[in-house]
């Protein structure tokens, strides 16, 4: 382990927590605003990678074009879910929303395996995207990586602005609030949470459209990715934007690293003759899996709100 | 009174004959799908107590029954690698203490908010913990097809239980003992708190009571009950494997809990016959299992919330039938035909991945898709036809 190997991992989880940054953003906002925990948020991330998938791999669209195009696709197929089939339990509790959720995902994930198939299908890095972006000490770092890491930043900027500007603000505040008074003051309500879903599923789909390429683009990712968005958010504190931002960045770094370091115990210690059942033959990257599981209980222990959740009340 | 003793009476028959049926003649895989009913139905009436009566939203129920199962499945190694015998009928109590141990530990994470989002984003989370490590920990939870166990090993007296049909009469006299201690914990002061901390746990509180704790031993209630069910399960399949703690499964668990009914106990045995059927039976029946699935589940959530439970008990209205037998003809139509439009959706693309891309070499394999596509066009047809006469004669 050297220094260089050690830049080169911090820029890929970076990039990686960026990436979880733009799902889990949308997730956490969805939920701040609607108080609707959305268990399908992994099959919107899946869609979107599909749907990159289809556009740029077997139509030959402009990727530029798939980034804006797939984003929009998904975000108006959000949009609709929302106003027809999650809107209809509204009022009806949490397990009403959090099965309808779930049942959608399963909807979501029947309808990728008939059209693309159970096998993962070969995303290849558009060609705008192949080639070194600049070498380091002789590590070379890809320039698909760097314009993840640009676009997510751009992406999420532009967010932070749009939700920083005058009225907009103050209608997220008051629908966070009192739902009830932005209504009686002529604001559509309805409407407003329509957008507010379509937009966090459109984050979804572009975070798809550039994860797809830079991981594994299979049926099975929309669960594994979902669990990784609902741990993230318990860290970081259900509901808050900034909390999840750290717990993404923190948790993409992490896992990185033991993916890269990938030593085990035994090798440490210099015990090769042991059979390979051992649990001292586990390597890092193995447990790179397990890690935001064990940090979200450690995190649960200590901080049982998250690191920057509204605290709610203790326990009687 | 006269026509409750006879439905009491119909019933007793029809158990008997249910049992001469499974005793003489059943096949082995009905007595697999059997038995494994049974187990599901000590999991879902367990799972029921904690979502129907405590209000606890459980995501990650299949933490419970999959530690019973390998609760169990190691006390069995164990004891034949001492040499010594266990008993058979012994050993889902084992799988219970085991599922009571993970309560133990799990549901204090779970019980420390009152947020009821909280509680089903750390049990889901905890179950996949449990599954991550399950993956990696080969030496504890078993290589790829997870840990092979023999029953036969737990033979005792004369019983030998390589007999399916035994261990079929094990796991329903479990399943009677469980739904009866259930049954009884609902009227016992624990349970009625148990309701109140539903409706309103700040008012519990301020009757002296701590919320927590009720939320507390019911938790670990159910996880003893659900190990229970999950070493049954275990038993059954001869092998405890990793995916027992998936999301999936946890997922359908508690969908088809919602789907039998969280009003009752008997809701919780109907959902378990419709977890078997839905998940071992429709697979090998159609290529669109997943599908339909999804679409039973939406369909639940939004019109059926009372389960089928519920609906049963309201068909017992015989009047109000009459009155919608019209709706009930029409929605029996629609979902007729939607299935056989589904089969030849599915079936059409899949002839036409199997092939190249040509609409004639499409049009020869017409064996696999047209019967469907036939049945749908006859019933949409119909239902067109009948819709508009109906039209007809209503103005």
């Amino acid at each position: 382990m050297n220094i260089e190997l050690l830049i080169i991992a911090l820029l890929n989880g970076l990039s990686y927590g960026l990436i979880l940054f733009l799902l889990s953003a949308g997730l956490t906002l969805i939920f701040g605003m609607m108080r609707v925990l959305n268990l399908a948020h992994g099959s919107f991330y899946m869609l979107g990678a599909y749907i990159g998938y289809t556009a740029t791999c077997l139509l030959d669209i402009n990727l530029w074009l798939t980034l804006l195009l797939a984003p929009c696709l998904i975000g108006v197929l959000g949009a609709f879910v929302e106003k027809y089939v999650i809107r209809q339990v509204q009022g009806r509790g949490h397990l009403a929303e959090l099965l309808l959720t779930f049942g959608i995902s399963l909807l979501i994930l029947a309808l990728v395996q008939f059209i693309w198939g159970k096998a993962p299908v070969e995303y290849r890095i558009p060609t705008v995207l192949q080639g070194l972006a600049f070498e380091l000490f002789g590590f070379s770092f890809p320039r698909y990586r760097i314009a993840m890491m640009l676009i997510a930043l751009l992406v999420l900027t532009g967010i932070s602005v749009v939700l920083r500007m005058g009225s907009v603000r103050i209608q997220l505040k008051a629908l966070t609030q009192n739902p009830k008074m932005l209504e009686s003051f002529g604001i559509n309500v309805p409407r407003l949470m329509m957008l507010i879903f379509g937009a966090g599923c459109a984050l979804a789909a572009l975070a798809g459209v550039l994860g797809g390429f830079a991981y594994v683009t299979e049926p099975a990712m929309a669960s594994s990715m979902g669990m990784l968005l609902f741990v993230i958010i318990i860290i970081g504190g259900i509901g808050s934007v900034r909390g999840a931002f750290i717990a993404s960045i923190l948790l993409g770094g992490l896992q990185t690293f033991a993916v890269t370091l990938d030593v085990s115990l035994a090798g440490l210690l210099g015990y090769t003759e042991l059979t390979t059942a051992s649990w001292l033959h586990i390597s890092t990257a193995q447990l790179a899996h397990l890690l935001p599981f064990v940090l979200m209980v450690l995190v649960l222990w200590l901080f049982p709100d998250g690191l920057f959740g509204e605290r709610t009340q203790e326990r009687w | 009174m006269v026509a409750k003793n006879k439905t009491k009476i119909v019933l007793g028959f029809a158990m008997l004959a249910l049992g001469l049926w499974v005793w003489l003649g059943a096949s082995a895989y009905m007595l697999s799908l059997m038995t494994q009913v049974c187990a599901t139905a000590v999991i879902l009436c367990s799972l029921r107590i904690l979502v129907g009566m405590g209000g606890m939203i459980h995501f990650g129920y299949a933490l419970y029954p999959g530690m019973g199962a390998y609760g169990a499945a190691h006390l069995l190694l164990l004891a034949q690698h001492w040499g010594v015998s266990v008993p058979l009928w012994l050993v889902p109590l084992g799988g219970g203490v085991a599922g009571f141990v993970t309560a133990f530990f799990a549901g204090w994470l779970n019980t420390r908010r009152v947020n009821s989002i909280y509680c089903a984003m750390v049990s889901l989370a905890l179950c996949e913990l449990v599954y991550t490590l399950a993956q990696i920990l080969p030496a504890f939870f078993g290589t790829d097809g997870g840990l092979q166990i023999d029953r036969t090993n737990g033979n005792f007296l004369w019983f030998d239980f390589a007999d399916a049909r035994l261990l079929l009469l094990l796991t329903a006299i479990y399943l009677a003992g469980s739904l009866w201690c259930m049954q009884k914990f609902t009227q016992t002061p624990l349970g009625f708190w148990l309701c109140a901390v539903r409706e309103d746990a700040v008012r519990v509180a301020c009757l002296g009571m701590v919320p927590r704790h009720i939320q507390y031993v019911t938790f670990l209630i159910a996880g003893f009950f659900a190990g229970i069910g999950g070493a049954l399960l275990m038993l059954e399949l001869e092998s405890a494997n990793v995916s027992m703690f998936s999301m999936t499964q946890s997922g359908s668990y508690l969908m088809f809990t919602y789907l039998g009914g969280l009003g009752h106990l008997w809701g919780s045995v109907m959902g378990a016959f419709m977890q078997v059927g839905m998940l071992i039976g429709l697979p090998v029946l159609t290529p669109a299992s997943e599908l339909y699935l999804g679409l039973v589940f939406v369909y639940a959530v939004l019109r059926m919330p009372q389960g089928i439970y519920g609906m049963l008990l309201e068909l017992r209205n015989l009047y109000k039938v009459k009155r919608q037998l019209w709706w009930i003809l029409q929605h029996f139509f629609s979902v007729l035909s939607s299935i056989c439009l589904i089969e030849f959706i599915y079936r059409l693309w899949d002839t036409w991945q199997g092939t190249v891309l040509s609409p004639g070499m499409l049009l020869r394999q017409y064996q696999n898709w047209g019967i469907w596509f036939i049945i749908f066009m006859l019933l949409a047809f119909a239902m067109a036809s009948i819709e508009r006469r109906r039209c007809q004669y209503a103005s």
